[in-house]
């Protein structure tokens, strides 16, 4: 079987890592293409925090000298030669995504909150109006963090989680040049509103923005 | 008022742990539900999911527990 790290454009430079249990990478290309792969008996792969880590340092590796897309952890396939079909077959829709994303990296963001706990006197209105409530708080306080970074980045995607705790999670899409000053206004936003923990991490290859909209 | 202010900023070095434990949950939801996927061909054993979730449960585990100090009596005592 083959395991796949990454789809780059030609020519991405000869990586100095090894992949998954130290296994060689190569490459196996297609239409100006290239997937980044190495060996593996079987399919699938073990998903301990080492595998994933040893997986994105390829995908780190490549994305240092070329636009990539990361391939989801523990993808597989027969052969060489259903890689090369892979890259045919979606070559337009992975033309378009490295187009997306090159230049750019992914910052993750989260944020948590402590929210007053929702009022439950047993009547099931107030409750709901409690909650009501709480979400369009949690709504304006999501609003207040990413405004600021919307205009910093180059695309985004939200999940609102408007339980106490966790308040937000999102992906960035940021311009290289652009990533000091994200972070920065970052910092600002976290240390202004006090209701809020921001923390961000990365940057990361784009892992939220390599979607090929309809998966093969 | 969108909610209460948090009862205590993080120190530099909570922030540092707390951004550890979030890179790892980070990296986890990355590789596992983003990236290019080849439908039907990811596979990874039910053996290997446990060791994924038990992972994710140590770490939740380890940032509820950074939650609870975060909101605990002011001027407790911390490691």
């Amino acid at each position: 079987m083959v395991y796949l790290y990454a789809i780059a454009e030609l020519p991405p430079a000869a990586p100095g890592v090894d992949g998954l249990d130290g296994a060689a990478l190569r490459l196996v290309t297609a239409d100006g293409l290239g997937a980044v792969v190495s060996d593996r008996d079987g399919s699938g792969a073990e998903a301990s925090a080492a595998q994933l880590w040893a997986h994105e340092a390829v995908v780190e590796e490549v994305m240092a000298h070329r636009p990539v897309l990361p391939m989801r952890f523990g993808s597989t396939l027969a052969d060489d030669a259903a890689v090369r079909e892979l890259l045919a077959e979606r070559h337009t829709a992975l033309v378009d995504a490295l187009d997306r994303v090159r230049g750019a990296v992914e910052v993750g963001l989260r944020a948590g909150w402590e929210p007053e706990a929702v009022d439950d006197d047993g009547s099931g209105t107030a409750y709901l109006m409690g909650r009501l409530d709480r979400d369009r708080r949690a709504k304006a306080l999501a609003d207040r963090i990413e405004g600021p970074l919307d205009g910093l980045a180059r695309a985004s995607r939200r999940r609102l989680l408007p339980g106490p705790g966790a308040l937000l999670r999102s992906a960035y899409l940021v311009d290289r040049e652009r990533l000091d000053a994200f972070r920065a206004r970052v910092e600002v936003l976290d240390d202004a509103i006090g209701e809020a923990e921001i923390i961000c991490t990365g940057p990361w290859p784009p892992y939220s923005f390599a979607s090929l909209g309809g998966d093969s | 008022m969108s909610g209460a202010p948090l009862a205590r900023r993080l120190t530099p070095a909570e922030r540092v742990r707390r951004e550890r434990e979030v890179t790892l949950l980070d990296l986890v939801d990355r590789l596992l539900e983003g990236g290019v996927a080849i439908h039907g061909d990811i596979t990874l054993a039910a053996a290997d999911v446990d060791l994924v979730y038990v992972g994710l449960r140590a770490v939740i585990a380890s940032v509820d527990s950074v939650g609870r100090d975060l909101h605990g009596p002011v001027g407790a005592e911390r490691s």
